[in-house]
């Protein structure tokens, strides 16, 4: 078994060194056949990284502790779903799983715009391929999976952190979210080198930049929702370095998606467009880094591994070789480069947005790089709290939610004041009222707070207004019903109209992050059994603890009865969890949501006394639920966005086939 | 032991076959041409885009007339540029 893990990772290494060699010699030399013998080689290597990762997730389905890496990960109480993600539980699975990501990408990529980029894709092969040397090279000879041992009885366990479902699916998200942005980074190197620069390549990457983008949105909202329920300290963002990496690309790619459409549209920002392709790649491979490294102290980073300076090798390397190329081909890039109409034009919002985005981002970045750079330089322990990320996310972000519902009411190339005030009228009415309401409620103390609440009205009514105003011109130029009308205008421009149910998403996240993190209520003390604790309208009587043993954890709860102004509400069970073969304990919370108010009950139950005694920490979190019902809705404007749309792609084939003369070798 | 033979023949096949048996054609564009259609396509798309806009209330009708009268020379001239180059 073993053998056949290694043999096919050492296959795939071999396959993936030469389609980067024959492939970059080929598309040098315009050598068709030794291109097309790169391309077998790069589609080959999925096969082989696929056997190998089926021989790793076999080695733990059927308890072979004989594979080092299996015992230290698994164990034979742990169920059967956690034996399969213990996959990705260390650094060896996390990258063999990166690795076959990247095959999987890969491959599809290059079957699927085989027809579109025909003369871009020799150079995406050799670039798609280096890459991926790079991570089978590791894996075959730095941190290989394959190590085996006299088989132990039992293995050490997976730590328990990870013993939870939804990181089932943050992790394999996250890392779609990372390794698909390789896709529009080869492409767009491919395009540099191959001088074919016009829109051809956005079209190809788009989709495959979209469904990154959605996958690392939605991993950063699973890794909250973890976090929330497991963590136990009634929180789901902390700015931990680890969750910070995954944000700074998914910045990055926002800020992308929202300017690739004006290089399409007017052929304007290609400097700017390739700039942040290659930034938001390479903050996925730092990401990556961060997470695999253990260089900063995090509660994700589950592993400390030798693999570090590779890394900052191979970033040093795609970063250095991207901005050569970049600054190389700039006068190609700035050729009949258009020029900005109009400071207020839907062009120009998308630039303001664009600066505040890659604003924030580096911000984030440079609080992440901090301490590790004081400790290197300076020997000087140093961190960066959350204080400094909330100013900047207040700084940045609430213009940027701003903008969210400014951009689309604005025409493109130039619009007048007269017609903004027209755009705009509606819209902040709604936000003034909401604005009104607030206050009057008496929840308008907090500036931030009431100034996310109104913008988000403002961006909710906005696109209300839009899809609106949409259907009604859609339908003076089609006629029919106003069904059809609607339907008709998502369909032909799906990618506009599901970035609009995206905003809808981004309103609800901050109404949900402010109302949860500015108007929270928390009450702690130690109960014994019999007494009180209350908080915001709500009271838990503690009526005592229950113990239920399990083959691969215990459970010890303390019960709590909930009473809501005055009236009965059933009882809570929060407390701790034992895990027998990682010799853990791990909290767990009771978390009682009320949907109609989107509010969370949060009770943490911990230092359980042999008295019956233990400390109890209640939070009432306000609106927090609209962040996990953001997810949803940011995950169906994807889809709807996502929708396959060929018609783009068949005209620029049409516009390829038009010109293309084939001349026979 | 087997099924890795099996597997390293299937790849080293794979990845030999269009060195033996690929004839492949060299293909030749005019770039010139190509973005020549691009740019007509995106001044056809401009003027759908504005005509939408307008019915949509974004635009104002003195604006539409100026930006119109722009976006019309613009796709003549693009279509220009496609008869010159086709």
């Amino acid at each position: 078994m073993a053998l056949l893990g290694s043999g096919a990772l050492a296959a795939a290494l071999g396959l993936y060194v030469y389609a980067a060699l024959a492939g970059a010699w080929g598309a040098a030399r315009s050598a068709r056949k030794l291109q097309r013998s790169a391309r077998n080689a790069l589609l080959a290597a999925l096969p082989a990284t696929a056997t190998a990762t089926g021989v790793l997730v076999t080695a733990f389905v059927r308890h072979d502790f004989s594979f080092v890496y299996v015992a230290e990960h698994s164990s034979r109480t742990l169920p059967f779903a956690y034996r399969v993600s213990a996959l990705w539980g260390g650094q060896e699975g996390s990258l063999l799983l990166w690795l076959l990501i990247l095959a999987s990408v890969s491959f599809g990529a290059v079957l699927l715009n085989r027809r579109l980029v025909d003369r871009t894709l020799p150079w995406a092969v050799p670039i798609l391929a280096a890459l991926a040397s790079f991570f089978a090279y590791l894996l075959v000879f730095v941190s290989s999976p394959f190590a085996t041992q006299t088989a132990p009885l039992d293995g050490a366990g997976l730590n328990a952190s990870l013993q939870n479902p939804y990181m089932l699916a943050h992790p394999p998200l996250l890392y779609v979210g990372y390794v698909g942005l390789t896709v529009p980074f080869a492409f767009a190197m491919a395009a540099l080198l191959s001088r074919r620069l016009d829109a051809r390549w956005l079209v190809a990457t788009r989709r495959w930049t979209i469904v990154s983008w959605t996958c690392l949105g939605l991993a950063i909202l699973l890794g909250s929702k973890w976090a929330y329920g497991t963590i136990g300290w009634g929180g789901y963002f902390a700015w931990d370095p680890v969750e910070n990496a995954a944000l700074m690309p998914w910045l990055t790619a926002t800020a992308y998606l929202h300017s690739v459409m004006v290089q399409e549209k007017k052929g304007m920002l290609r400097v700017w467009n390739v700039s942040l392709v290659v930034l938001t790649f390479s903050l996925a491979l730092l990401g990556t880094f961060l997470t695999r490294s253990g260089i900063v102290d995090s509660i994700h980073s589950f592993s400390r591994s030798p693999i570090g300076a590779w890394f900052v090798g191979f970033i040093a390397v795609v970063v250095l070789a991207s901005i050569a190329l970049v600054v190389v081909r700039l006068p190609l890039l700035r050729a009949r480069s258009p020029q900005l109409e109009s400071l207020v034009s839907r062009e120009a919002g998308f630039l303001y947005n664009n600066l505040l985005l890659v604003a924030f981002a580096l911000t984030v970045l440079w609080g992440v790089l901090f301490p590790v750079l004081s400790q290197t330089v300076r020997g000087v322990p140093y961190s960066v709290g959350p204080p400094y990320y909330d100013f900047f996310l207040r700084t940045f972000g609430l213009p940027l939610l701003l903008l969210t519902g400014i951009g689309p009411l604005i025409a493109w190339r130039r619009a007048s004041l007269r017609s903004l005030r027209r755009s705009l009228a509606v819209p902040a009415v709604a936000a003034l009222a909401a604005g009104v309401a607030l206050v009057v409620a008496g929840d308008g103390g907090e500036p931030a707070g009431l100034a996310a609440y109104t913008f988000s009205a403002f961006v909710l009514t906005a696109i209300a207004v839009e899809f609106v105003r949409g259907t009604r011109a859609r339908r003076s130029l089609d006629g029919g019903s106003w069904a059809a009308a609607f339907s008709s205008l998502v369909s032909r421009n799906r990618r506009r109209y599901g970035g609009y149910v995206v905003h809808a998403a981004v309103a609800m996240l901050a109404i949900g992050i402010a109302g949860s993190s500015l108007y929270r209520a928390t009450a702690e003390r130690r109960l014994h059994r019999g007494q009180t604790i209350a908080v915001h309208g709500y009271s838990l009587r503690y009526l005592g603890t229950s113990f239920r043993p399990g083959a691969n954890h215990d459970e010890l709860r303390a019960i709590l009865a909930v009473s809501r102004h005055g009236a009965r509400d059933g009882v809570v069970a929060a407390g701790r969890n034992h895990y027998h073969a990682e010799a853990f304990f791990g909290n767990a919370a009771a978390i009682r949501t009320d949907w109609l108010r989107a509010e969370d009950l949060f009770v943490i139950a911990d230092s359980f006394d042999v008295d019956g005694s233990v400390d109890v920490k209640v939070i009432v979190n306000p609106l927090v639920d609209l962040i996990w019902l953001a997810g949803v809705v940011f995950l169906f404007g994807s889809f709807v966005a996502l929708w396959p749309d060929a018609r783009e792609e068949k005209r620029l084939v049409r516009h390829e086939l038009s010109v293309g003369k084939v001349v026979p070798a | 032991m087997i099924l890795l033979s099996l597997l390293l023949f299937a790849c080293a096949t794979f990845v030999a076959w269009p060195l033996i048996r690929f004839a492949p054609d060299a293909l030749a564009g005019e770039p010139e041409l190509f973005d020549a259609l691009e740019e007509r396509d995106r001044a056809l798309s401009a003027l759908r885009e504005l005509e939408f806009d307008h019915r949509a209330g974004k635009v104002l009708d003195d604006d539409y007339r100026t930006l119109v009268r722009t976006l019309r020379l613009r796709a003549a001239e693009a279509l220009r540029s496609v008869d010159a180059h086709a």
